[in-house]
């Protein structure tokens, strides 16, 4: 029963007042920066990193991880409530979640996403503890081939948000994987597109553009329309979720549970591709597929899931190899060494009170988290629901601090007001800006990924259909495509009879 | 009601536009990566990736257009369909100017003025995007918004940016 014994030992580490002390700061900090626009947990753990020099490693780590999934959770308030996505990772709830805000059932979107983060949450933690070192091992199986074959799967979502306009919404992905190529190429170092701008040398930001082309330019456009035909955020009815939602929910939170658990330990950015593959996934098996998109609940509610329970699971690269997933556990890593904890196999082994307190202080932080966050719904929807007149402006100012506090660069400003400009031409144009994300955030992967398997083969394509994994996930994107072009046609032949 | 696909269709119009715009973004940067380094498939430069995606954008682009010219092969139903319940919708010059402008002012400010006046002068400015409400209360939602925005950006957070004009 060694499972438990480290279980017990783990919260009797993470009870102690002080460590609980610092857990609910991490997670109050983390919704805190999850909800504003712009400003995430990255940034924010790289300033607070020197202030835990006089903290203990456990009550550190404790507090840096609670501020990384608290930050899951505000996230996917500003997505729903203000169409903004916080997080790369709470993109895709924004489709449905901030339909369902403007039909009046913001606060039932709020409680699926925090319901189901909750459930992920512990889901993703279960699965930390349990079977940490295996599924570190299937994550190291993965090669260039299997994170090309899962970005394409990815890709493929785009089909998702086209409403029929194939061609526009794959163009606008292209778009976005080259804005994603912007900055200094990884393997050589030249500088590409920078066209001599310094404060892009490093890339274009998520937080910029996804705060233009969705933030701003929503502004812009709802600014346009007359004023009884803004889409605002209302109330109507219960905030709460019914009986029948709670039921609609359920499967897809535990779907998205296990996508995001499994998905989560992948280096590169498992929290991101877990939601959108999650909303794939449900688009496909839903009993509602149909009304995805329209503000479906199980859009919310599995995506957020994904996303909660990848952001345990990415832990596992990190305690059980050494090796980070992501710029956000590089930082937790140098946490580890500021305090002199070698991360790798021996964590477990050598600082058991460490690791097992950390486990053991995600259960507890995402309690606090769910306490946290459910009565705070009344108060965030009542407060988006005020007149336009006065939102809009505190809007504009929120996104515009946001992003200038990143790299306190007055140029980011700049980047932000093209970025709006091209949000609101994209608008006009009638095209989705969320394919724009998904290449964003996917594209650097896709080339690194490219060029890494093609070097492996020494320019051989045939290594593209030599991995089995990577030629079952292959499979499914091309079932799906030709589900998706099947459905299209019957439609269209449909169509042509009504006609 | 005409058809939307008629010749001097918005939707036509919508399509002609997004080839336009693919082209031009396909255009700046395939004429950047044919300038890096392209090595051989075995071992990419950076010029490699970024060429493909540009040349796949131009091809977007090419077939959008053709699209829009109504070959009957590549017509889309759904196309049709959507753009009949799409609802047109115009963007108003006032509030991209002044939205644009409030961020730009914002940026060109905050750092020889501070972040509480220059917070302020954006509030005010983006306020002007819409004609109602008066000079008071958009004065007074400019205080407020500051003051909470000062709060939680600089007294929680601490995020590192001047309050007040350092002369």
């Amino acid at each position: 029963m060694a499972f438990i014994d480290h279980l017990i030992l783990g919260f009797s580490v993470a009870l102690s007042v002080e460590n609980l002390f610092y857990a609910l700061i991490g997670c109050l900090l983390g919704t805190l920066v999850g909800v504003l626009p712009g400003l995430g947990p990255v940034p924010t753990i790289a300033m607070l990193l020197p202030i835990t020099y006089s903290m203990s490693p456990t009550a550190a780590l404790i507090m840096l991880s609670g501020l990384y999934y608290g930050a899951q959770y505000g996230g996917s308030t500003t997505a729903i409530l203000a169409n903004i996505p916080g997080e790369p990772s709470s993109t895709v709830t924004l489709i449905d979640g901030h339909a369902m805000a403007r039909r009046g059932q913001g606060g039932k979107a709020l409680a699926a996403a925090a319901i189901g983060s909750f459930v992920a949450g512990v889901v993703g933690t279960l699965v930390l503890a349990a079977v940490a070192a295996p599924l570190a091992r299937i994550a190291l199986q993965f090669g260039a081939v299997e994170y090309i074959a899962l970005v394409i799967m990815g890709f493929a979502g785009v089909m998702a948000f086209s409403k029929g306009k194939i061609l526009e919404s794959v163009g606008i992905l292209i778009v976005g994987v080259l804005f994603g190529l912007v900055g200094s190429d990884v393997n050589t170092g030249q500088l590409r597109f920078t066209f001599g701008i310094e404060s892009i040398y490093d890339g274009l930001s998520f937080s910029v553009i996804a705060v233009g082309v969705f933030g701003i330019a929503e502004v812009i456009g709802n600014l346009s329309r007359p004023a009884d035909a803004r889409r605002q955020v209302s109330v109507v009815g219960s905030l709460w979720p019914s009986r029948e939602e709670w039921r609609r929910m359920t499967a897809p939170i535990l779907r998205g549970s296990a996508v995001g658990a499994i998905l989560g330990p992948l280096p590169g950015v498992g929290t991101t591709i877990a939601s959108f593959i999650s909303y794939q996934i449900e688009r496909q098996v839903s009993p509602r597929a149909k009304e995805l998109g329209t503000g479906a609940i199980e859009g919310v509610a599995a995506p957020e899931a994904a996303n909660n329970a990848a952001a345990q699971t990415n832990f596992i690269p990190l305690l059980t190899l050494g090796i980070p997933s992501g710029s956000l556990t590089a930082l937790l890593l140098a946490a580890m060494m500021i305090h002199g904890i070698q991360p790798g196999p021996s964590v477990m082994t050598r600082h058991p009170d460490v690791f097992w307190g950390l486990v053991a202080s995600m259960f507890i932080g995402n309690l606090m988290l769910i306490v946290l966050n459910l009565p705070l719904i009344g108060i965030w929807i009542r407060f988006l629901a005020m007149p336009y007149l006065w939102l809009f402006p505190a809007i504009v100012a929120f996104c515009a601090i946001g992003v200038y506090s990143l790299q306190t660069t007055p140029f980011d400003l700049a980047l932000l007001a093209f970025f709006s400009v091209f949000g609101v031409v994209i608008m006009r144009l009638g095209i989705s800006p969320m394919p724009l994300i998904l290449g964003f955030v996917l594209g650097p992967l896709l080339e690194e990924n490219f060029r890494r398997a093609l070097m492996l083969s020494r320019g051989d394509p045939i290594i593209f259909v030599q991995r089995p994994i990577a030629l079952g996930i292959f499979a499914a994107t091309a079932l799906l495509i030709l589900l998706f072009s099947f459905l299209g046609l019957r439609r269209r032949v449909e169509s042509d009879e009504a006609a | 009601m005409e058809s939307n696909l008629s010749a001097r269709s918005p939707q036509r119009k919508k399509q002609l536009l997004a080839a336009g715009l693919y082209a031009g973004i396909g255009i700046v940067f395939l004429s950047s990566a044919l300038s890096y380094e392209m090595g051989p498939l075995r071992q990419m430069g950076p010029g490699y990736f970024p060429t493909i995606m540009a040349v796949l954008l131009l091809l977007i682009a090419a077939a959008i257009t053709l699209r829009a010219f109504d070959f009957p092969r590549l017509r889309d139903a759904r196309q049709v369909e959507e753009a009949r319940a799409e609802p047109t919708f115009r963007v108003r010059p006032r509030p991209l100017f002044f939205v644009i402008g409030s961020i730009l002012l914002f940026g060109f400010t905050v750092e020889t003025i501070g972040l509480a006046l220059a917070l302020f002068l954006l509030v005010v400015v983006c306020r002007l995007a819409e004609r109602e409400g008066s000079f008071v209360s958009s004065i007074a939602s400019s205080v407020v918004i500051t003051m909470i925005a000062i709060l939680i950006f600089h007294t929680v957070i601490g995020v590192p940016i001047a309050l007040w004009p350092s002369f």
